[in-house]
This record gives structure tokens, sequence and C-alpha cells, in this order.
């Protein structure tokens, strides 16, 4: 028996066929499926390439049930490799939409991913000026606001 | 130029039509993922960063999910240095191996400001006492954040705090104790009590004391399911402390115990005694089962060899782990031998 495919179509245009086993792990999806049965659905706020990545994410991380029992595809452990590899390829612009496209399409495991990987990179950073060029986020303190955060947090001797 | 790079800000604070706006429940959770050194440098990023990591609802997050993974806090004295230093380490998980060996890290000293360890940890925080001046201050290790409190007048008389929490009010008050020595038989101690707030005014509050019990020394302090609970020397009588009515309250002791040497730590939400004066390699363990009836039971632990194999026989219980098995540690240190021994001893059914 051949799978049930659905299509999906990017921002471009793009169609992308993948078994709607793949798509489901996405809640909207699952549900879009279900009320719009037999229709391409238009993703347009994204791009090909981060519904390629998404699809790829999704096509690992979907639980294949063919009538003999649920077997996972892979085993958790190497899951997690594979996922702490999949992010860490990924460049800063291009994590930002991938963590953006598992929060709109809602598919909790790539957002606790991409959540992990921006957590670690914040982290990684040397003081709040390289996280504001990382991020890109405008600096609202003037450099006495600074100054009393930084008096407020000293340790005391 | 830049403005279609993904910005970590909160929607609608940007103009620019084409930057990625990260909502502001996913900064939430990103943040939350952050270790709690890094969030407390990261504090001036920017106002919205300030705000969030400062908000209650952040802290109380963060505090939930850090419970979820909780660290061994202990507080060991450096022989050599006659110093005290605060060390974590990760606690072991049920698949360890009977024995390992884990990297503690090194929180800090607690000696530098003239301070002393007064109590045990509550939610991480630990409360210190001036040696010198009279001061009482409330310590966070991981943020290396204090609150002081207002200072104390002892006027001559021995003086001990320690650090409680009211779950259900969600408040921490230190409660400080006065008391005589001995040669002044006729003064009872005085209690008082100080809400820990960084906005609102602190002051000591004198509380009574209805049972007119007298105590002269006290021992040891845990802060268990709202309650404040200290041994008051050779008289088989523990202090029940409760943080959120201030009341003071008595509980005796088992006959067959030696509370005068033993540890409190937390059973299972209720109050647990660890006795040390045991026989062989067996230890006991006693459980306050109901305050009211002030009902006890006991039960036993081993240690993994007899008392005289060990490297020093002077060993301190902190608690159980989330293994149920129970943590004794030998609390000193010397520079040479740059390691401590922990043991986690299995309940004994038998």
């Amino acid at each position: 028996m051949s799978k049930k495919m659905i299509v999906l179509k990017s921002s471009e245009g793009v169609s992308f066929v993948v078994e709607e086993a793949v798509a489901r792990q996405s809640k909207i999806i699952s549900f879009l499926v279900e009320e719009f049965p037999d229709r391409e659905l238009p993703l347009t706020n994204m791009t090909s390439e981060i519904l390629r990545k998404t699809i790829e994410y999704c096509k690992k991380h979907v639980v294949e049930d063919d009538g003999g029992g649920d077997s996972s595809s892979s085993s958790s452990g190497d899951l997690k490799e594979w996922d702490v590899k999949f992010v860490a390829e990924i460049d800063q612009p291009r994590l930002m939409d991938l963590l953006m496209a598992a929060n709109y399409l809602d598919i909790p495991s790539l957002l606790d991913v991409t959540c992990q990987k921006v957590a670690d990179t914040i982290a990684a950073c040397n003081d709040e000026k390289e996280i504001r060029a990382t991020f890109n986020i405008e600096n609202d303190f003037t450099e006495e606001e600074v100054e009393a955060i930084r008096m407020e947090n000293q340790y005391p001797i | 130029m830049e403005d279609s790079q993904p910005s970590l800000v909160q929607a609608g604070n940007n103009t620019t039509t084409r930057t990625t706006t990260i909502p502001f429940d996913l900064i939430i959770e990103i943040l939350s993922l952050l270790p709690a050194k890094s969030l407390f440098r990261f504090q001036s990023v920017s106002k919205q960063w300030f705000s969030t990591i400062r908000s209650k609802f952040f802290v109380d997050l963060f505090q939930t999910r850090s419970k979820s993974r909780p660290r061994l806090l202990l507080t060991l004295y450096l022989g050599d240095a006659e110093e005290q230093f605060i060390f974590s380490a990760p606690e072991h998980t049920d698949d360890d191996k009977s024995s390992s060996s884990v990297m503690a890290r090194y929180d800090m000293p607690i000696s530098a400001p003239g301070y002393n360890l007064t109590s045990g940890s509550v939610n991480g925080f630990v409360c210190f006492r001036g040696v010198s001046c009279h001061t009482i201050a409330v310590y966070n290790p991981t943020t290396r954040q204090i609150v002081k409190l207002p200072d104390v007048t002892p006027n001559g008389r021995y003086m001990y705090a320690c650090l409680g929490y009211d779950p259900v009010e969600d408040q921490y008050k230190v409660l400080c104790v006065m008391m005589f020595g001995s040669e002044r038989q006729d003064m009872q101690p005085e209690h008082f009590v100080c809400t820990v707030s960084s906005s609102q005014k602190q002051e000591w509050r004198k509380i009574e004391n209805p049972t007119g019990v007298d105590y002269r020394c006290i021992f040891g302090d845990k802060c268990i399911d709202g309650a404040l609970y200290y041994e008051v020397g050779r008289q088989s009588r523990i202090v029940r402390f409760d943080v959120r009515s201030e009341k003071i309250q008595f509980i005796k002791t088992p006959k067959e115990s030696n509370m005068y040497w033993s540890t409190f730590i937390n059973y299972k939400g209720k109050l647990g005694s660890v006795d040390y004066s045991c026989t062989e390699n067996l230890m006991t363990l006693w459980v306050l089962e109901d305050v009211e009836k002030q009902e006890w039971s006991s039960m036993m632990f081993v240690l993994p060899s007899k008392w005289e194999d060990l490297p020093e026989t002077d060993v301190v219980s902190k608690g159980l782990i989330h293994t149920g098995e129970l943590m004794v540690f030998i609390p000193w240190l010397e520079s040479s031998k740059p390691f401590m021994f922990v043991f986690f001893l299995k309940h004994n059914f038998h």
C-alpha cells in the first residue's frame, strides 16, 4: 500500500511532496490536513530553504509504524547526536528562521533543539556587546544605567 | 544592510518590516535554558532582558527547571587556610557505578567579609552572620548576590541566625535568636524575625515565646515545608518555628535517640534526624512522622565500611538525594588532597 503524500508550498511557490506521517509532526499541518484534505498547503512565510531543512528534520524524527508495532527509525541516543549535528551546521540567521518555523508550525521537538542551540550561542558570548552584535539587539541602556547594574552585582568585600 | 537579520527582541519593538522578530514567549524559553551565571552577567544586554531576567515569573520558572537538575551544595572547612568554602556538584544518578568521582564546582569562599555560614541552604540560598560585626546576610552562591539585613544588637549575647522559607506566602524570613550564656540563669532567649526583601524596608520584629522554655545553645537548623527546626542543646527537645505564622513550638525527641550528635535533614518533606551515635556500619535516621502528636519512626542506613575503616570518622550528612539514598561526607579538606569523600547509603530493609 502506498503511503499518503501531501504537498507543502514555500513562499517562493516551490512545492514539496512529503509523506503525511512526516508532515504531521507539525501540529498545525496535522490540523490543516484534516480540515483540508487533498489540497496543497501554502506556507507563505517559509522560504524553500527553511522548509527543506524543516522537512529534513521531520523525516529523521518520524516514528515509523508499519503495522508491525512501532519502531523508531533511530535510537534516542543516535537521534540526539543527529540533532546536535543538525543545528551545528546551520548559521546564525538561518537558525533563527528555523526557530521561527518550528514555532509557527508547532513542532515541539524542533523548537526545543533550536531554542537550546540559541541558548548555547548566548552562553558562549563573552559579554553583552557580543550578544547584541550576534542577535542584532539594540542597546537601550545609558552608560550610567549599565554601570549601576554592574555596581549592584559586585561581590561585596 | 543588516535589516534582514533576525533579531532577538520583542515583536513590535522594531520598525524594520523585514526583520524577523522573536515572540516574547520564545525569548523567555531561550533565557530559561541559560545557566544562572550567564543570566546574571547578561542582564545589561537590553532593558527587555533586564526586566525579564529580574521578573518574579521568570525567576520562579527558572527555579522550577533548576530543581529538576539537582546539585549538591556543600560547605567545606579548609584546614590549612582556616577558611570555609562552598562547593556544588551534580547529584549522581541511578545508573552510576557504586563508586565514582565527579568534578565539584567551586562557587565561593565564604570567609571573605568576615562572615560565618550559619545554616544549611534553602532553595539554594544560604544565611551568613558577621563574625566581628552584627550583620546578618542572605547569599546566593550561584549569582554571588547578597541581601544584607539590618544590624542586630546582641548586647553581649550569643547570636544565631537561620533562614526559612514559607511556600504559601512565597517569603523568605530570617529568625535570629539571642541567648545569654550559662552565667545568666534568669534570662530567656529572645527571638527576632526579619522578612527578606529587596523592595520593602527590612526590620527585625521581636516575637514572643509563649512556651517559656529556656535554652542557651542552638545546633543546626533545617527548613522543611514552611517550618524551621533546630536543636537546643542537651535537652531532648527541638524547636519548631512556623515561618508563616511566626509561632514557636517545642517538640520532644525519642528517648533512644541521640539528638546531640545528629544532623537534621529533609526526609521526603518530613523532619529527619541522622543519628551519628551508631555502632558498626549502621546509621539511624529518625523521622518526625506527625508534628501535632510528636510521633517518630526510625530506619537504618548501611555505611560501605565500618566506622573505623573510614579515613575520618567525622562524617556529616546533608540529606537524601533524589535516588532516595542518604548522602554523608567528610567535611574536611586539605590542600594536598584535592578531593573529598562522599558516600551514598542505601536504606537497610532487613
